[in-house]
């Protein structure tokens, strides 16, 4: 079933355009919001390389947290929006609610951007209780409303968004069916294709971390307008990480469906649910929720219990990834009639971004090996693995096959081989530089690096020069992509 | 004759010269190392118990002590020629310094010299320029009820005949709510162990618990001075997002599926 | 061999790996076949199950007993009391119970530890997260916790070698984060008037 071209639907035909047309949209926006996004982080590894004089420290604080938010939410929309269109195989997702979605992330968006460009709000993407509370004079009070209201305006969106797609699902599937329970039992009908699955697994878990996130703006509100009110630093910092993790990581998951889907296509062979694909996906829904305990390794007063719970769950969670995912990926391709072009190469070599940083992150989740790698660039470097050589070049992936298969135009293997060469060399050599720092314990998220910390500075003048090959890789892509798209408007 | 005779004879004869030592090492004094200190380790949040003490204004419960304010106790005899009196010395000189008995706390000097009158330990006070002072409270008990205290707090007395004199440590405890909060054993008491021991008394400093704040209503745990916790209210919340996707997803499924 | 420069290592053996089958794969596709030996590539899959299986046990094994956490077999030799705020850490001897103490500990003579001593840091906030962190004269991370605002998280270390150690700030905290600090000083074991009045047998 999967193995068809991305633009076969059994749809009426014109709600097949009105659903291509609403993800071209989407996928635009992800496209255009990758360079302006990544050019932030440009701008922070030329502050960090002190090559930037004359601007005070507080917009390297506004632009990290609009880069981070930024980025975590484009590229969580661009997934949601790409297995929603994958999914529109199998069952029907509601174009209004998706299109509330849209509306919804743009004045999301605007107003992070009112936020911390226009008011210098600077705490970072996770927001850390108290210190949205704590400006020292830098953001004023209505730039912290903004901000909260960023995210409210965002989460409620996607909370519909993700509940729409949920309902699409449970009309067609019965619950044990989405979640292959059948096939744990060893029968083979009804047939679910693996999207289906890590979909409907991915869905349940995000609808837990965005009410985490509803609950504590709600606290947050709470101590902003009812005096007397406090919130216990613990629990908010609970409650913020479960959010943000559950948010990644199942950004992470929508690209791996999107390759379960997509790459079989290229491969001539199927990628089915197997039970072990069953079982893996299974495990993750509960190992996923409770890995987020090693956000908090170095909070001494979070219970020792909770802290080797994160990191059993952290290293078994490696255990379906590894041994299902990215085995079952390498198995598909394997000898396989492969047809290779821009887009079947990204979502393979997406998986790999996925492991190393995978691994990355398995090494990182040992919490004595944390004790000297937290808050290091240690951090950014494992999650840039996932994101930027992961789930970002799966999306990009899907977007450029998308465009292809719509436009109809033949691939230039000069674009292919350049785009594919900058994002290569650019993507890795940038995370080699964070890594690199972060193994000498330079620390994250500073602006500016202290003398004793000043392989920092020189480590960031390195990464800069990596970086302008990824902003030109992300600009090229546009390019080619957007034309295909503008070409499929047209006919 | 029995084949096992000889040999429990042998047994005997091995053995009894070490009852004969043990005992007549029972009737002069120990000669072997003293018992150990009170260990902090191993006192930490143990009960204290509620002994009867006999003090110039009249007998007193403990607990009636511990219920108005947190105390400081320690265990001296009015004889004594060796660290007492220095270490009353200085637990008064810190105290001095603090200025917190009476408000903050409250010291409780009890005598387990059963020949230690009412008498004795309001001269002892008078020594120390603290009689009638408030905040200080000089008390005997009965000997049974000095036995029981002891043996809950590992404090130890040897007499020692050749002197006339009690061997025993230096203890001074910091009880909040008849439990043991902070243990401070030595010849004398260190004026910065004095002040970190006050602090946690204050509630202000206490490792890994959260400091008292009235103003707020979740957290996710309780913790007490000895580092075990119970779940609080907060902790609810965190359960919240798990169960509402999970009923949700079940709403989803079952009820609102619209599937034939 | 420091513990990060072990994981770094690690980190790139196993980074090697993986590019390695990845290319190695993407290159099989030269000479393709119509499907492959499932069978092998199962057994494959079960042998590479259990190998990362008992990886992932081992590390476990190995790791478990070297968290940071304080235990509570024997009391620390030292208690040194550290507070944290917008942007500076204020670390002592005594307790610092408000601003002012806070305040006077940033502008205080560092805090001296002999060598060899197991030093309790403990560690708050009067204001927002702060992350306490400590480096050696090298640059290298030795430990750090959480300053939590009414929170005390207890940071156990043990030094084995004289000299300047500079604490940084790991959790952003603001627009000073990059420039908020703090120092200890590491003295020879027994040396130092401030080290010989605050070390205390316990």
């Amino acid at each position: 079933m999967n193995a068809a071209a991305m633009t076969s639907f059994a749809l009426p035909e014109e709600q097949r355009k009105k659903l291509v047309r609403l993800t071209l949209l989407w996928m635009t926006t992800m496209m255009v919001l990758f360079p302006l996004l990544a050019s932030l982080g440009y701008f922070m590894r030329l502050y960090q390389a002190q090559w930037i004089n004359g601007i005070r420290p507080e917009w390297f604080y506004a632009v990290l947290t609009l880069h981070g938010l930024g980025m975590v939410g484009t590229w969580f929309v661009g997934a949601m929006a790409a297995v929603s269109y994958l999914l529109a195989r199998y069952v029907q997702p509601s174009l209004f609610v998706s299109r509330l979605a849209f509306v919804g992330t743009v004045a999301g968006v605007g107003l992070l951007i009112a936020a911390t460009l226009g008011g210098l709000f600077g705490t970072g993407w996770y927001f850390l209780y108290p210190l949205p509370f704590y400006s020292q004079g830098v953001w004023p009070g209505w730039a912290t409303g903004c901000f909260f209201g960023s995210l409210a305006v965002l989460g409620v969106a996607w909370l519909l968004w993700s509940v729409d797609l949920l309902a699409a699902i449970a009309r067609r599937y019965r619950l044990s069916h989405a979640l292959a329970w059948h096939v744990l039992r060893g029968e083979s009908e009804p047939s679910i294709p693996p999207l289906v699955l890590i979909v409907t697994v991915s869905l349940i878990a995000l609808v837990s971390g965005l009410v985490a996130g509803v609950i504590v703006l709600a606290l947050f509100g709470a101590e902003w307008l009812v005096r007397g009110f406090a919130n216990d630093a613990l629990l908010m910092k609970n409650l913020i990480f479960f959010f943000g993790h559950i948010v990644v990581n199942i950004t992470m998951y929508l690209g791996v469906a999107v390759v379960y889907e997509a790459l079989p296509q290229f491969a001539g062979r199927p990628w089915k649910t197997s039970r072990v694909v069953a079982v893996a996906w299974n495990a993750v829904l509960l190992l996923v929720i409770l890995a987020y305990f090693h956000h908090l390794y170095m909070d001494f007063a979070q219970p020792l219990a909770l802290q080797q719970v994160g990191q059993i769950s952290s290293y078994l969670i490696s255990v379906p990834a590894a041994v299902v995912s990215i085995f079952g990926g390498l198995a598909l391709i394997y000898r396989a009639p492969m047809r290779w072009t821009l887009a079947s190469a990204l979502l393979f070599f997406g998986l790999m971004g996925w492991a190393i940083g995978g691994a990355a992150a398995v090494i990182d989740s040992t919490v004595a090996v944390n004790f000297r790698f937290h808050n290091t660039l240690w951090v950014p470097a494992h999650f840039h693995s996932y994101y930027l050589m992961g789930v970002v070049l799966m999306l990009l992936g899907f977007a450029h096959n998308l465009g292809v298969e719509l436009a109809g135009r033949a691939e230039s293997a000069l674009v292919r081989g350049g785009i594919l060469g900058l994002l290569f060399i650019g993507g890795y050599g940038s995370l080699w530089m964070f890594y690199w720092a972060g193994a000498h314990s330079i620390p994250r998220r500073y602006a500016i690096y202290p003398n004793e910390l000043s392989r920092g500075t020189h480590d960031a003048a390195i990464a800069v020069i990596f970086i302008s090959l990824v902003l030109l890789a992300a600009l090229v892509y546009l390019w080619d992509t957007g034309r295909r798209y503008l070409q499929a408007l047209r006919t | 004759m029995n084949r096992c005779f000889p040999l429990v004879l042998v047994g005997l004869l091995f053995c009894l010269p070490r009852w004969v030592a043990a005992g007549a090492a029972g009737a002069l004094g120990d000669e072997r190392e003293p018992p150990p200190r009170p260990n902090e380790e191993l006192l930490i949040n143990q009960v204290v118990p509620d002994i009867r003490l006999l003090t110039p204004q009249g007998p007193l419960q403990l607990s009636r002590l511990w219920q108005d304010r947190p105390l400081l106790l320690t265990l001296v005899y009015t004889r004594c020629a060796g660290i007492c009196v220095p270490f009353l010395r200085s637990l008064q000189a810190a105290a001095d310094r603090d200025a917190g008995a009476g408000r903050d706390y409250d010291i409780v000097v009890v005598s387990f010299d059963p020949r230690d009158t009412l008498a004795d330990l309001e001269e002892a006070a008078e020594e120390l320029h603290v009689h009638r002072q408030p905040g200080w409270t000089f008390a005997t008990a009965a000997p049974a009820d000095v036995e029981r205290l002891s043996k809950a707090v590992m404090f130890w007395t040897r007499w020692d005949p050749a002197s006339q004199q009690y061997d025993h440590p230096g203890l001074l405890l910091a009880i909040v709510h008849g439990h043991i909060l902070r243990v401070l054993t030595g010849a004398s008491v260190h004026p910065a162990r004095f002040r970190e021991m006050v602090a946690e008394l204050r509630g202000r400093f206490v490792p890994s618990y959260p400091l008292p704040n009235p103003r707020i209503p979740f957290r996710c745990f309780q913790y007490r001075a000895d580092g075990s916790f119970r779940l609080d209210w907060g902790a609810l919340l965190l359960l919240v997002p798990g169960t509402t996707a999970l009923g949700l997803t079940a709403w989803l499924f079952g009820f609102g599926s619209g599937r034939r | 061999m420091a513990p990060q420069v072990v994981a770094f290592r690690l980190f790139l053996v196993v980074t090697a790996v993986i590019v390695a089958v990845f290319l190695w794969v993407a290159w099989s596709t030269r000479q393709s076949v119509p499907t492959i030996d499932l069978h092998k590539a199962y057994a494959l899959r079960r042998r590479f199950f259990y190998a990362l299986g008992t990886i992932l046990l081992f590390g476990m094994v190995l790791t478990f007993p070297h968290m940071p956490y304080p235990p509570g077999d024997h009391p620390p030799e030292r208690i040194v009391f550290v507070v944290a705020k917008q942007f500076a850490f204020g670390i002592s001897d005594r307790p610092l119970l408000n601003d002012q103490d806070w305040e006077a500990a940033t502008y205080a003579e560092p805090v001296q530890i002999p060598v060899g001593q197991l030093v309790e840091f403990r560690v708050t906030s009067f204001d927002v997260n702060h992350g306490f962190a400590v480096f050696n004269p090298e640059g290298e991370l030795l430990g750090q916790t959480q300053a939590m605002p009414g929170y005390v998280n207890r940071l156990r270390m043990r030094f084995d070698r004289p000299g300047r150690y500079d604490i940084f700030c790991l959790e952003l905290c603001g627009m000073g984060h990059h420039r908020m600090r703090g120092v200890i000083l590491v003295v020879p074991a027994g040396g130092g008037p401030q080290a010989a009045a605050a070390a205390q047998p316990r």
